[in-house]
């Protein structure tokens, strides 16, 4: 319950800042009135402005925010509150021309004020973003260029708009709006400034580095790494961390990995990765002992709080439905339920492509020994003398091996947004309440 | 889960910022 008052709290914080703007425009006094849709073009142009600087509040990164909303939908937040600021943004101009046509001379850049040059720059800028952003794959676009011309393009658009609003200078003659114009890009270039400066010179004084790369089924790789000169951190099983591997912390090269080790194990710390993209096909490369830096734990997909605390679910047993490497965070948990000498019931649903590609098939099979763990390996490419489930975790399969008091159990799914959804419906169709299914999508930008 | 309210909030914030514009661009200046 907690967690939903501040869930809520934040969310009021959150239409504050992006409402309060146009809320403040309406109640203060004002210059005189002018065309409806002139005014209505001014209107959506600052409201994309104020929603286009709260993309700058990096929620995953900042702790209080990534306790209480899951990264992958802050960032599925991110992405349409984004796509719904640059329609503003787009829909300020264009309704400015509908309305006189003479508008159009200040798109004559060889001649139009500075203030109209920076607005116009902005607005493409922010074309540009969305653009290359929504069909980033399209474009062929690998995720580290992109996030750098990402947040270049986001900070000068930015820096264009507000340079266009105080130009004009018509609503911004008020004291109140300078104030506020003033106040609003200070608060989204603090949050960046905390994230980009303070967070990596803190990092570069608890540095950590790699202890062993190694092999695992289905493509994967375990990187284990140990801390430098300090204790090292503690997390949640089921938490994750971005890590910087081998360059500077200051330098863009983060990426977001589930804790696979115990949680009850302090010190050394590992993560599995599968090869997909291009810096996971790299990983193997590095050599032991080569600096890493962790910025971590984040993550609400957890159980337990502390090995006193058994669990914040209060629940008889927990349900894992993983898919492929969805299984990463899941052996986080497994593992430090194993230390924890939990009792519980547990139940494992495995879905892989083919038995050689179960990636900790070996160490799952181990964990049975040292856990009240059933698990049901279900393939899509079995073998023909396979004996086990075949196909997809759907309902028919869950029903099959869930016990009759399946309702008070605990579900996390983790795995690709393909596998997520029809996982999801099938616990539905099964009775499982909504507010005992936890979600982790691998999948995001 | 979550994703349901994230959407619900998306689709408020745009109902609520046109309504806002609608209200500043009819409503004289206090």
């Amino acid at each position: 319950m907690r967690k939903t008052l501040r869930a809520i709290l934040w969310i009021g914080v959150y239409l504050a800042l992006a409402l309060g703007p146009l809320i403040l425009l309406l109640v203060m006094p004002r210059p005189p009135q002018r065309e409806f849709w002139r005014e209505v073009a001014v209107a959506l142009g600052f409201a994309g402005l104020s929603l286009m600087g709260l993309q700058f509040i990096p929620t995953a990164r900042l702790g209080f925010l990534a306790d209480v909303f899951p990264m992958d939908t802050t960032y599925y937040f991110h992405h349409w509150t984004s796509v719904a600021a640059t329609v503003f943004i787009v829909a300020h101009p264009l309704i400015l021309i509908a309305n006189n046509r003479y508008v159009l001379i200040l798109f004559d850049l060889a001649n139009a004020p500075w203030r109209a040059r920076a607005g116009i720059t902005a607005g493409v800028a922010v074309i540009g973003l969305t653009v290359l952003s929504v069909w980033r794959k399209e474009f062929k676009l690998t995720y580290e260029p992109w996030r750098l011309l990402h947040n270049l393009l986001a900070i000068g658009a930015t820096g264009l708009a507000l340079w266009h609003i105080f130009g004009v200078r018509y609503y911004l003659a008020s004291p109140v709006q300078r104030v506020l114009w003033t106040a609003l890009p200070a608060v989204w270039g603090g949050l960046l400034g905390y994230v980009k400066l303070y967070k990596p010179w803190h990092m570069l004084q608890h540095p950590y580095r790699i202890k062993e790369i190694r092999k695992e089924r289905g493509d994967c790789w375990t990187l284990a790494i140990e801390p430098v000169g300090h204790a090292g951190l503690t997390f949640e099983a089921g938490q994750f961390a971005w890590l910087t591997i081998g360059k500077s912390p200051f330098v863009i090269r983060e990426h977001p990995f589930s804790f696979t080790s115990s949680a009850e194990r302090a010190g050394s710390l590992e993560f599995t990765v599968k090869e997909l993209g291009d810096f996971t096909s790299r990983l193997k490369e590095f050599e032991p002992g080569t600096p890493v830096y962790v910025d971590g734990p984040y993550g609400e997909f957890q159980i337990g709080r502390s090995i006193n605390v058994r669990d914040e679910h209060e629940a008889p047993g927990y349900v894992f439905l993983a898919g492929g490497i969805g299984s990463a965070p899941v052996m986080g948990i497994l593992r430090t339920l194993a230390d924890r000498g939990d009792e519980r019931r547990l139940y494992l649903f495995y879905g892989n492509y083919d038995w050689e590609q179960v990636t900790f098939r070996e160490e799952i099979e181990a964990l049975r020994r040292r856990l009240n763990l059933e698990v049901i390996h279900v393939l899509e490419k079995p073998a023909p003398d396979w004996e086990g489930e075949r196909g997809y975790i759907t309902a028919e399969v869950l029903d099959r091996h869930l016990p009759d008091d399946r309702q008070a159990l605990v579900y996390f799914i983790c795995g690709p947004i393909p596998m997520i959804h029809p996982v999801r419906s099938a616990l539905r169709q099964l009775g499982i309440p909504r507010g005992r299914i936890y979600e982790e999508r691998y999948e995001m930008a | 889960m979550s994703w349901l309210y994230a959407r619900a909030l998306i689709v408020l914030t745009v109902v609520l910022v046109l309504v806002l514009a609608t209200l500043f661009a009819a409503l004289p200046p206090v």
